[in-house]
């Protein structure tokens, strides 16, 4: 295995920028934050670079990918590329830098002080950990660090882990109920909706799969902080597909109800009928919803929090 | 919980700023700006989730539809405008359920009571809590015949909001600006009125105001001390483009100078305000408005001049002996302590190059210079150049200079580029922030008559001498940057335009 250093990768990037700007069209960098990528190395890299493609358009970064090679000997090993792409209009490709790493589980502690020295300076950074894999930076200080609980084989365990992290934390799953979040908060803006909160008795959430995603706890739990009460939840089986197929808040005959249909969300209340579209988001979406936010979120810990105790509870 | 209650499920962090419940009274619906803006701006609204639930919109023309044959007028119509959005059914069928037609002459006082039973009806039926913004795509001679009519039937004013917005030109003239605002206020007070400029709209002429005022290191050099002239262009590669007969009667001075221009010269030249709140914004503005120096008539040849392109005489509609400007260049002065003695110079025209608009504020050079004149040995070249690019890259560069690579110290321009398009600027589309902005009630991005009256005041000594005036059109071939009087009007100050 060959000694890696920061100095070496730079000097490789700083190649990489000066034979792409001999190219016939100029290119443009751009930077905004960086994003530190932990995967198995077994992880689907096509789908990875796709991900990390539509997001750069959205928070251009530079990606530090790291891949992550389970057993066998200590290994550590690098690309430099440039991710780019010709914005709508424009004259010159955007490019962004992406270094790849491949290491042992063994070893990765030898990259921690690579990736602490080619983090892009007086940027954010961000750190997403993708799959069922525990936020930990290798010591590398991060604004931000990102999971999907739902990747996790048990929600309440990845619940749990999340809601006692002191650093700032976010999860893809909480970013994939804000179309269902907006959708209830829009159909209250209605006063005779809003005449129903106090009076809400039942609360049932509608998911699909063996067990209940951290979707339908996350949805649950907003709703419990959202009304400041404890209150029992009904979390039912549907067969459709989607991860959370409806949601009804009901109060002594009378009911708000919200039910997936396709690619959008079909709102019912007495005579109030109405449909928002409610799309499923990539994961490059999910990731630059949480990144957009990076201010302390009061709702989001809030919500885990009940969402963690949901799930501890079985149902 | 009463109906005072705030939603406890918002989350303005996260969740995009969303319409209240309210009516949409459209007249005009069979109309052009209807079809390829308005209503594609309403159903972006509706995908986006950002429409209330207790939403309705009424159109309103003279041809007659139902309700169903509108909506799938609408439908048909708006499909080439979309911009890569998705027309789906389920969405499109819930935000259809929202259009509402009425058929009517503007003149017909019935017209207006039916809208009014309407109005009621929905009211109880969406909820809409008697909220109604009356939005006017129509020909702007109707606007006063509207006003009146909504006035007459007394639905401008109820428990809940009314609002009125109309599209420029306010007026053709400065006495006409203020008639029209006269009849307009016989019905409407000002607070109830919003005035649309859609460049006001732009995600990036928002922008100049996070640039200026968001961060602390270019407003210290944003004044006369530092910078020597501005330019402001707007090209358009396009002629009229069957739009001859209309055009005729504006021309490029009023079409643009009048109103997109002067308000990002505005946005520009204004003084930074203490929180970004509708009237704190555009009291600034009308400050800076009022604060351009009127031209003397003797003055305006000096300071303004006309372009008419070769072959516009032969477009379709247009006069073949046509005196209309399609080009129009302007120096602006503004008489105040940041600006005094800085030139603004303007220009619009058709059939310039490329279809480009920009701000290039020019700074003054280096008071000694230590180094050998740079490698181009155009002085002019040496000087700081800010641009911020409104359309259609938008963005902001800042031209210094720096070593050239080598022995010796020869030094050479260099240009540092923000391209907002590659920090994911995909943003809202003006008529979407507009159209939000005045159901939510923020004026910020609509212009107040005082600005609209101080826009006219500027532009009004030329327009009294050029319509006095025979020009010698056409003065300059499609494809060219205008008239070589243009050119002429900077060089006697020292300047030249940029290519930009």
């Amino acid at each position: 295995m060959s000694e890696l250093s920061a100095e070496a990768i730079r000097k490789e990037l700083s190649s990489l920028w000066a034979s792409l700007e001999q190219a016939d069209e100029g290119v443009v960098r751009a930077c905004s934050m960086t994003l530190v990528v932990f995967a198995d190395e077994r992880d689907d890299p096509a789908a990875i670079g796709r991900t990390l493609a539509d997001l750069m358009r959205a928070h251009p970064h530079r990606a530090m990918l790291v891949r992550v090679r389970q057993g066998g000997e200590p290994v550590l090993e690098h690309t430099v590329s440039a991710q780019c792409w010709m914005p709508p209009g424009g004259r010159e490709q955007v490019c962004c830098e992406v270094v790849e790493f491949t290491v042992g589980e063994s070893n990765l502690g030898e990259l921690s002080p690579i990736l602490v020295a080619l983090a892009a300076p007086d940027l954010p950074v961000v750190s997403w950990h993708r799959g069922a894999r525990a936020p930990d930076t290798l010591g590398l200080r991060v604004d931000k660090r990102i999971v999907d609980s739902s990747a996790f084989p048990d929600a309440a365990a990845a619940l749990g882990m999340l809601a006692g992290e002191a650093a700032a934390v976010a999860d893809l799953a909480w970013a994939r109920i804000t179309c269902w979040r907006e959708i209830v908060a829009q159909a209250f803006e209605s006063a005779v909706c809003r005449e129903l909160l106090p009076r809400i008795e039942t609360v049932s959430v509608r998911y699909s799969g063996a067990r209940v995603p951290p979707e339908a706890f996350y949805l649950a739990g907003w709703i419990l902080h959202a009304l400041g009460r404890e209150q029992p939840v009904r979390f039912e089986a549907a067969a459709n597909g989607g991860r959370i197929e409806g949601l009804t808040l009901g109060a002594a005959g009378v009911s708000v109800s919200f039910t997936r249909h396709d690619s959008s969300v079909l709102i019912e209340s007495g005579s109030l009928r109405n449909c928002a579209a409610c799309p499923d988001r990539t994961e490059a979406g999910l990731l630059s919803e949480e990144i957009g936010a990076m201010a302390r979120e009061p709702v989001f810990l809030g919500a885990l929090r009940a969402a963690a105790k949901l799930a501890r509870g079985g149902r | 919980m009463g109906q005072g209650t705030a939603n406890p499920f918002q989350d303005a962090l996260r969740f995009e700023r969303r319409a209240p419940a309210c009516a949409l009274v459209l007249f005009g619906a069979n109309g052009d700006l209807t079809r390829r803006k308005l209503i594609p701006a309403l159903y972006r609204l509706a995908y986006g989730r950002r429409l209330p639930a207790g939403f309705a919109v009424i159109g309103n023309s003279r041809t007659p539809f139902s309700d169903d044959s509108f909506r799938d007028r609408m439908r048909e119509g708006i499909r080439p405008f979309l911009e890569g959005m998705p027309l789906e059914e389920e969405v499109w069928q819930a935000f259809a359920r929202t259009l509402h037609y009425i058929a009517g002459d503007i003149r017909d006082p019935g017209l207006y009571q039916a809208i009014g039973r309407k109005l009621d009806e929905i009211s109880r039926e969406a909820a809409t809590g008697g909220n109604v913004l009356f939005y006017l795509a129509t020909q702007p001679s109707q606007y006063a015949t509207i006003a009146a009519g909504i006035g007459r039937a007394g639905l401008n004013q109820h428990s809940g909001w009314r609002r009125l917005v109309i599209e420029k030109p306010f007026g053709h003239d400065l006495e006409s600006a203020r008639e029209l605002d006269r009849e307009l206020h016989n019905v409407f007070d000002e607070s109830q009125i919003y005035r649309i400029d859609h460049y006001l709209g732009k995600e990036t002429v928002q922008n100049i105001l996070a640039f200026r005022f968001g961060n602390g290191i270019f407003e210290p050099l944003w004044n006369r001390r530092y910078i020597d002239h501005i330019q402001i262009t707007a090209a358009e590669s396009i002629g009229v483009e069957g739009r001859g007969a209309y055009y005729q009667e504006a021309g490029a001075l009023r079409d643009m100078v009048q109103n997109h221009l002067l308000q990002l010269m505005a946005t520009i030249g204004m003084e930074p305000v203490a929180a970004y709140e509708a009237d704190a914004v555009r009291d600034e503005r009308a400050k800076l408005l009022r604060s351009i120096r009127q031209m003397r008539p003797e003055d305006v040849d000096q300071n303004a001049v006309a372009g008419q392109y070769d072959g516009f005489r032969q477009e379709p509609g247009v006069d073949p002996d046509s005196q209309t400007d399609t080009y129009a260049a302007v120096t602006f002065f503004v008489d105040n302590w940041r600006w005094a003695g800085v030139p603004f110079y303007l220009r619009t025209g058709k059939r310039l190059p490329r279809r480009v608009t920009d701000i290039a504020i020019q700074y003054q050079a280096a008071p000694h210079a230590p180094f050998m004149e740079p490698a181009s040995g155009a002085a002019g070249f040496a000087a700081n150049l800010l641009v911020l690019r409104i359309q259609p890259e938008e963005g902001i560069s800042l031209r210094f200079l720096s070593k050239q690579p080598g022995t010796g110290m020869r030094l050479r321009p260099v240009t540092m580029d923000f391209n907002y398009g590659a920090a994911g600027g995909a943003g809202a589309w003006d008529y979407e922030t507009l159209l939000l902005d005045a159901m939510a009630g923020d004026s910020t991005l609509y212009i107040r008559q005082d600005a609209v009256e101080a826009s006219w005041m500027a532009v009004q000594p030329i327009l009294d001498v050029w319509s006095r005036k025979r020009f010698d059109f056409p003065n300059y071939a499609a494809g060219t940057w205008g008239p070589a009087a243009a050119d002429e009007m900077l060089a006697r100050r020292g300047h030249q335009w940029r290519n930009p």
